[in-house]
């Protein structure tokens, strides 16, 4: 029967989605361990997250098929995040830039293992390499967007190459992030939030108002 | 005789920069050919460049020193280049600051090749690592000077913060060059060039009390 079908595909989906979670938060906390990705182990992961290491197969081909899942939702929650930049109204304030970057830096910092393991694994990895460009694209071109618009409405400057400022801006975020971000707490890390949403609200808005 | 150990150390020093410049070309032939340098042997080297492994160990400890010894040389070239962008002062125009970035760029193009390549070994190898950190120190640093003495002088922004303002700058120009700049073509480079120029002018200087009375009055409101 039709309806039965369905649902126990809805329940295998399910149980498809709980155990990849699994598996990534197991990933994660090893990680958080101080554990470089290139040593965790297979086996690890797999007790870790209670599961036989055959259903590791299951999902995943391998241990670099489990980051590139991870640096996939970790690339989502930063757009996420992220989004709240874009969003600006045209009479956004810099407080209001300054809340929207630290939204980014509240998405990061507490999978900032990901990000460590992404730049670990890419110096070897051609396909991980490639994922992780086309999602770093992808935030350029959000970015290049909002430039487009802020200066069609007016509350960015005209004069900036929307495209090429994007690419800029969002790899200066993405190296600074991961370089000074990760490794910094407390008044250091306001300081350097401080300065990402000057060298932001100069660089686009500051001319516009 | 002190003449003769002074002249055989000049050739050791240019033999090996020879075999260096040698190995170096192979490196890259093999980057460009998507290979990693993680995964390029030392027999792999020394049999492309037509060298004996022996020759190799005479010049080199690893394949990591052989980098190493590159880098250290390349590091000055970039030193001097950004020279030009630390010594503009109040007078410097929007057109003086993107003559300065294109010579950096410049200076840096030829090399990103090999710099990706460190930048891959950094990820595994401590020292290495260290040297890519201590380089970027001294980069933000001179840049930070920059910025200190124009906030005196009032021609960069007060409210900028000198030292997080400087090494936000650094890690872009590092990951711009070698994300960017590395793969596109020359026109592609010049737009490049363009929109960072457009970015860093608007951060430090376009709304300095000295340059048109600074915020209130930088430009017309739209």
């Amino acid at each position: 029967m039709p309806s039965i079908t369905r649902n126990s595909q809805s329940t295998r989906a399910q149980r498809r989605e709980e155990i990849r979670d699994r598996l990534r938060t197991s990933a994660e906390q090893l990680m958080k361990g101080d554990e470089s990705y290139t040593e965790l182990s297979v086996e690890r992961i797999v007790r870790e997250a209670g599961i036989s290491r055959a259903t590791f197969y299951v999902y995943f081909e391998d241990k670099s098929d489990l980051l590139r899942a991870l640096a996939e939702d970790f690339i989502e929650r930063i757009l996420v995040a992220a989004s709240a930049w874009w969003g600006l109204p045209a009479d956004a304030t810099k407080p209001d830039l300054r809340f929207a970057m630290g939204a980014i830096f509240d998405a990061y910092l507490p999978h900032k293992v990901v990000m460590a393991a992404v730049v670990e694994v890419a110096s070897y990895d051609a396909g991980l390499r490639t994922l992780f460009g086309s999602l770093l694209d992808r935030t350029i071109s959000e970015v290049a967007k909002h430039i487009t618009l802020g200066q069609q409405e007016g509350f960015i400057v005209s004069d900036v190459d929307p495209e090429r400022t994007a690419a800029w801006l969002t790899w200066m975020a993405e190296r600074g992030l991961y370089q000074l971000v990760a490794s910094a707490n407390g008044p250091a890390l306001e300081r350097l939030l401080d300065a990402l949403t000057d060298i932001t609200w100069n660089t686009l808005y500051e001319g516009a108002r | 005789m002190p003449s003769v150990t002074r002249k055989s150390h000049g050739n050791r020093a240019q033999r090996r920069d020879e075999v260096r410049q040698r190995l170096l070309s192979v490196v890259e032939e093999l980057l460009i050919a998507g290979e990693s340098y993680a995964e390029i042997s030392v027999e792999r080297l020394v049999s492309e460049a037509k060298l004996s492994r022996s020759t190799f160990y005479v010049y080199f400890e690893d394949k990591g020193d052989l980098l190493r010894a590159w880098f250290a040389q390349v590091i000055e070239e970039l030193e001097d280049a950004a020279g030009g962008w630390w010594k503009l002062d109040g007078s410097a125009t929007p057109e003086d600051l993107r003559a300065a970035l294109s010579q950096i760029v410049k200076t840096y193009r030829p090399h990103t090749t090999l710099m990706a390549a460190l930048y891959d070994m950094s990820s595994y190898d401590s020292t290495v690592r260290d040297e890519v950190t201590r380089m970027m120190s001294r980069n933000a640093a001179g840049l930070r000077r920059h910025i200190q003495r124009g906030q005196k002088q009032g021609w960069i922004d007060p409210g900028l913060l000198p030292a997080e303002t400087s090494v936000w700058l650094t890690w872009m120009a590092e990951r711009g060059q070698h994300q960017m700049v590395r793969v596109a073509d020359d026109e592609e480079v010049e737009r490049l060039i363009d929109a960072y120029a457009g970015l860093v002018w608007n951060t430090l200087y376009a709304f300095a009390p000295a340059r048109n009375g600074g915020r209130k009055t930088a430009r017309p409101r739209k």
